[in-house]
């Protein structure tokens, strides 16, 4: 069915629920998980321009948390038995998981309908709202 | 991993293609599907039945859409009987997204799966209001397949 299902996540408590199902969806139809998580340039940006923050060290901290987050995809897929390769990447979350999911092939993203900066008034994220606008295969989204 | 899928169709040519992806999914994962045709009911209106054939009332439209569902529903259902996946049939009338969470929620169902876009979905927008509606309000995961 699925040959590769791209898990996209942001290291949130919430997202790991949808991290949970793309890795139980990838053992029940046989696929290889992509686990994803994207350093967000813009929240580097305005972290350095507005709250005057060190380029460098705001850019290892969010690298930091991004190998923690898909680390915690890997030990998933690991106990699940599923097959598993991570990536941290830099750049604007939809653009890059949408870019990713073409580059690499994969014929599913998963991903929660909100992730950190959480829920606030919109009903459904602006990341998730972007790459269902975007992706051009199917996109599976977990509340 | 999901025992009930709930694929939502309007009959138009890019939800059936999804359709069949959700019949594909149900198949590899074992599930049952639920296959919802919704008559909009905004379709069902004096307005409309006066641009057609002199003399056709609401009732009349009713009657023809309601055929036309049943016919798009069962195009699901022989899907499903072609890849050995057990389809149950339901049609529904009034508001496309309320009625699919309706559904799903009475069914509880364990995923929804439906197209970006339908028969409107010829408008620019990047993805169609029935699969915003839905993916905004749904509490079980939601599918979308372009």
């Amino acid at each position: 069915m699925y040959a590769r299902i791209l898990v996209a996540t942001d290291g949130s408590a919430k997202s790991k629920v949808a991290v949970q199902h793309g890795v139980d969806l990838a053992k029940a139809v046989g696929a290889k998980v992509l686990g994803v998580y994207v350093v967000n340039e813009v929240v580097v940006a305005s972290a350095v321009r507005q709250l005057g923050a060190d380029k460098k060290e705001i850019e290892a901290k969010l690298q930091a948390g991004g190998e923690k987050a898909v680390a915690e995809i890997k030990k998933m897929a690991d106990e699940a038995g599923v097959e598993v390769e991570t990536m941290v990447k830099s750049g604007a979350p939809a653009n890059m998981i949408v870019d990713l999911a073409r580059t690499e092939g994969v014929d599913l993203i998963v991903m929660g309908s909100h992730g950190e900066s959480g829920v606030t008034k919109l009903l459904i994220g602006s990341v998730v709202q972007k790459v269902l606008y975007w992706a051009t295969c199917p996109v599976l989204v977990v509340r | 991993m999901y025992r009930k899928i709930l694929i939502a169709t309007d009959g138009s040519d890019r939800s059936m293609k999804s359709s069949r992806h959700g019949v594909k999914l149900a198949k590899s994962l074992g599930s049952d599907v639920l296959v919802l045709h919704v008559i909009n009911e905004m379709a069902i209106s004096k307005v409309i039945a006066s641009l057609l054939r002199k003399g056709t009332s609401e009732e009349d439209l009713r009657e023809t859409l309601k055929a036309s569902a049943e016919r798009i529903v069962a195009e699901v259902a022989k899907m499903g009987e072609a890849s050995g996946v057990r389809v149950e049939p339901l049609i529904r009338e009034g508001d496309p997204a309320s009625r699919i969470l309706d559904a799903a929620r009475v069914e509880n169902v364990d995923l929804i799966l439906m197209g970006s876009h339908g028969e409107g979905g010829i408008t620019k927008r990047l993805i169609g209001s029935v699969a915003q509606k839905v993916l905004n309000w749904s509490d079980a995961p939601v599918m979308i397949v372009r």
